[in-house]
């Protein structure tokens, strides 16, 4: 009778960018149907957090396990790696990470960039990957823009394609790295409304933001990072409403 | 009456302007050179080519030098690749060309020509090995035959033989021998004493000749090699024709002839 | 038929330069060039795939010899280029001997090598170019959605690098149908040869070379026509809404 893994799990992440140590040792577990919002100044490193977990950053020391399933590391002259690059596949393909700069592939239409990945990643027949995606972009509020290029679409709906090609992988855990940092205030709120939908849904996210509404009111735990440390962590509730150290008061305080 | 007679000073003035005029009307009329230039394309050993030293020497180059001297002018040796040479002479790059140029009837239609001053055959050259006795359209069907482009071997070898063999047309008669040694030619067709020179007593010594030598038909082969001058420059040539004639009377051009032809 | 025939024999005998002789001698400068063009071209482009990808390997050993043909033949004239081919290669002792003979003893054979050689390399230069402006953050995608280094070359760099490299390599075609001028110089009867041949004959560099000037502009024209389309289809991911 074993227990459903949990699915993600890291322990003790550390890592350095030359002399700099910008993790020191941080440790996270997200259960099934968590939204844990990351909250922390420039420089805390909580978008290398992030990027730790699906190993688009190569953590120097800690444990990474996803769906109770462990990463193998090796040490190389270059440093850890990992072991088996198949397992890093297998294990992103459950992952999907959301960017501050959408990063929707341009030569391809909002459609084809929705089925790419469980194409040619999961192995999805055609048919079904297309099928699947048009209820996404229905999910998404953008039908009508299916055959648009990136580029010709507004910040606000290429962040919502990124989403919908971040559902059509199905992950275990959705990773958003600043998802509306580089929105224009009014388009905002369409892709915070998106997300508020997903997490009513039960969708495991960690979010990386600045936006202390959206962590307020949706997520089931706020950490707040410091220069590499977890300083509080706990409900929104708590940290945001009585936040304990004088650093994260002096960071929640309005500034003008 | 008196009226009428021009007085002294005006009879001074009057004859000195007649006789400038004079003057003048024959410089005009004769374009008098007291220097000019000769267009010569080289390497075309032995007419025109180069000394180890850089030194161009030559039958034409000696001859040239000849005619300037018997003639009383300076004369200064302009080289210029052979696709360009008349042009050259009408855009007065040079005053004359001497560079073992054929004298015919398509040329005569641009240029001046002077007598003739020399007339070697042409002669086919193949490798020593090979295997061609005559040179029909049947025996050098499917051949490479190289010529120089431009020249009357170019057109003789083009209209008798252009369709049934290669025809390689090289821009000099160097590039023609180099692809000849590297064999990537079966023959080829130029000046006799060109080809002697720079196959059959250069150093490969492996070279024959095929056939007879070649001085017809007359379409082709013309009169033989002329000076070339711009065809307002009929006094030049003029004194060219007059050298030519005084060299060969006083045995000059038997020596030049000798100096390079030998036995011949 | 017959008397369209004849009335263009009858024109063409009225000019003494573009008799039906001279004209097949451009016909055959024609088919040369387009052959010696479009042989080279395709040659190059589908080497340049592999070498551009090479280019920016971190292995020393793949992107250093890569830089160097690069290098090599895009810092020597073309010119010196298929003198080098055409005459070097019977230096090579008893090459006259060998198979190869019968390919090289022509000219063509050399200069396609030169031209493909030289191609090649440029065509090399621009994907590389072109790839390593891709943007990284699409890259980073890829791999956050599981995409192998392999599978994310296949899918989403070249196909964005190549859609970038069309204007440039558009330029480079161009630049080779002009650039195969040269091959007279080794007796290639190509359209340059052929004009050659003409003035030589006929003392008409005018006729001769004017002739041929329209003819390689109208090729030009062609190839131009040719990208404008595919700019159309495939750049139009760039294209502003309209």
């Amino acid at each position: 009778m074993a227990a459903t893994p949990i699915p993600l799990e890291v322990r003790n992440i550390k890592k350095r960018f030359g002399d700099t140590e910008v993790l020191k040792g941080l440790s996270l577990h997200a259960h099934k149907g968590d939204v844990i919002t990351m909250i922390g100044a420039s420089g805390s490193g909580k978008s290398t957090f992030l990027r730790c977990m699906n190993l688009l950053e190569q953590p120097d020391e800690g444990d990474l396990i996803v769906h109770g399933e462990e990463v193998r590391f090796k040490t190389t002259k270059r440093g850890r790696e990992p072991a088996d690059w198949k397992q890093v596949v297998r294990m992103r393909a459950r992952l999907s990470m959301v960017f501050q700069s959408f990063n929707l592939w341009a030569h391809m239409t909002l459609l084809e960039n929705i089925i790419e990945a469980p194409i040619y990643v999961l192995g999805k027949p055609k048919k079904d990957a297309i099928e699947h995606a048009n209820a996404l972009l229905e999910r998404v509020g953008l039908s009508h823009r299916a055959d648009a290029y990136p580029a010709q679409m507004s910040g606000g709906q290429q962040q919502r394609g990124a989403i919908a090609r971040a559902l059509a992988m199905d992950p275990e855990v959705m990773l958003f790295d600043e998802p509306t940092s580089a929105l224009d205030p009014e388009l905002v709120g369409d892709v915070l409304k998106v997300m508020h939908d997903l997490a009513d849904e039960g969708r495991t996210m960690i979010v990386v933001t600045h936006e202390m509404g959206f962590a307020r009111d949706v997520s089931s735990q706020v950490i707040y990072l410091h220069q590499g440390l977890i300083e509080e962590s706990g409900a929104p509730a708590d940290v945001l409403g009585n936040p304990q150290s004088p650093r994260l008061k002096q960071f929640l305080a309005p500034k003008y | 009456m008196t009226r009428l007679m021009p007085s002294n000073t005006m009879k001074k003035v009057l004859s000195l302007s007649i006789l400038s005029l004079a003057v003048a009307a024959t410089s005009a009329q004769a374009r008098d050179y007291d220097e000019i230039r000769i267009g010569v394309d080289v390497p075309y050993e032995p007419m025109e080519y180069r000394t180890p030293d850089g030194e161009l020497t030559g039958f034409d180059i000696d001859l040239g030098n000849a005619l300037c001297a018997e003639i009383g002018i300076q004369c200064e040796w302009v080289v210029q690749g052979w696709d360009g040479i008349i042009p050259g002479l009408m855009a007065r790059k040079y005053d004359a060309i001497m560079s073992s140029m054929t004298i015919n009837d398509e040329r005569r239609e641009q240029v001046l020509f002077s007598e003739p001053y020399f007339t070697p055959p042409s002669a086919w050259f193949a490798p020593a090995t090979s295997e061609l006795e005559e040179t029909t359209e049947a025996s050098l069907e499917d051949l490479t035959i190289g010529v120089q482009r431009g020249t009357l071997q170019d057109n003789y070898v083009t209209d008798m033989y252009g369709d049934v063999a290669d025809v390689n047309r090289y821009a000099t008669a160097d590039d023609m021998v180099l692809d000849m040694e590297a064999e990537r030619l079966d023959i080829l067709f130029l000046d006799y004493p060109v080809g002697k020179a720079t196959l059959l007593d250069s150093n490969n010594r492996n070279y024959k000749v095929i056939g007879d030598m070649i001085t017809e038909p007359k379409a082709y082969f013309g009169d033989g090699f002329g000076i070339a001058f711009r065809q307002r420059d009929e006094a030049l040539a003029e004194k060219f024709n007059d050298a030519l004639e005084s060299l060969e009377e006083d045995g000059t051009y038997d020596e030049i002839h000798q100096r390079y032809f030998g036995e011949e | 038929m017959e008397a369209l025939i004849n009335r263009l024999e009858a024109l063409l005998a009225e000019n003494s330069i573009f008799t039906l002789q001279t004209l097949s001698y451009y016909g055959e400068g024609l088919s040369t060039t387009v052959q010696l063009v479009f042989i080279s071209l395709l040659i190059g482009l589908v080497a340049a795939v592999p070498l551009a990808i090479g280019r920016g390997s971190k292995r020393r050993f793949i992107k250093w010899p890569i830089f160097a043909y690069t290098y090599v033949f895009r810092g020597t004239p073309l010119l010196i280029q298929l003198y080098l081919i055409y005459y070097g290669v019977v230096f090579v002792d008893g090459i006259q001997e060998t198979w190869l003979w019968v390919l090289l003893k022509e000219p063509f054979v050399p200069a396609l090598v030169a031209f493909t050689l030289n191609t090649a390399a440029y065509t090399t230069e621009i994907f590389h170019g072109a790839i390593k402006a891709t943007p990284k953050g699409e890259i980073e995608a890829a791999r956050a959605y599981g995409m192998s280094p392999a599978l994310t070359l296949r899918r989403i760099v070249l196909p964005s690098a190549f859609r970038r490299a069309l204007p440039a390599y558009g330029n480079e075609v161009i630049f080779m149908l002009h650039a195969s001028a040269i091959a007279s110089v080794v007796t290639i009867m190509d359209l340059t040869g052929a004009a050659r041949f003409v003035y030589a004959r006929f003392y008409a560099p005018f006729d001769a070379f004017l002739f041929v000037a329209a003819i390689y502009l109208c090729l030009t024209f062609a190839i131009l026509y040719l990208f404008r389309y595919l700019e159309k289809k495939l750049l139009a991911h760039l294209q502003p809404m309209t």
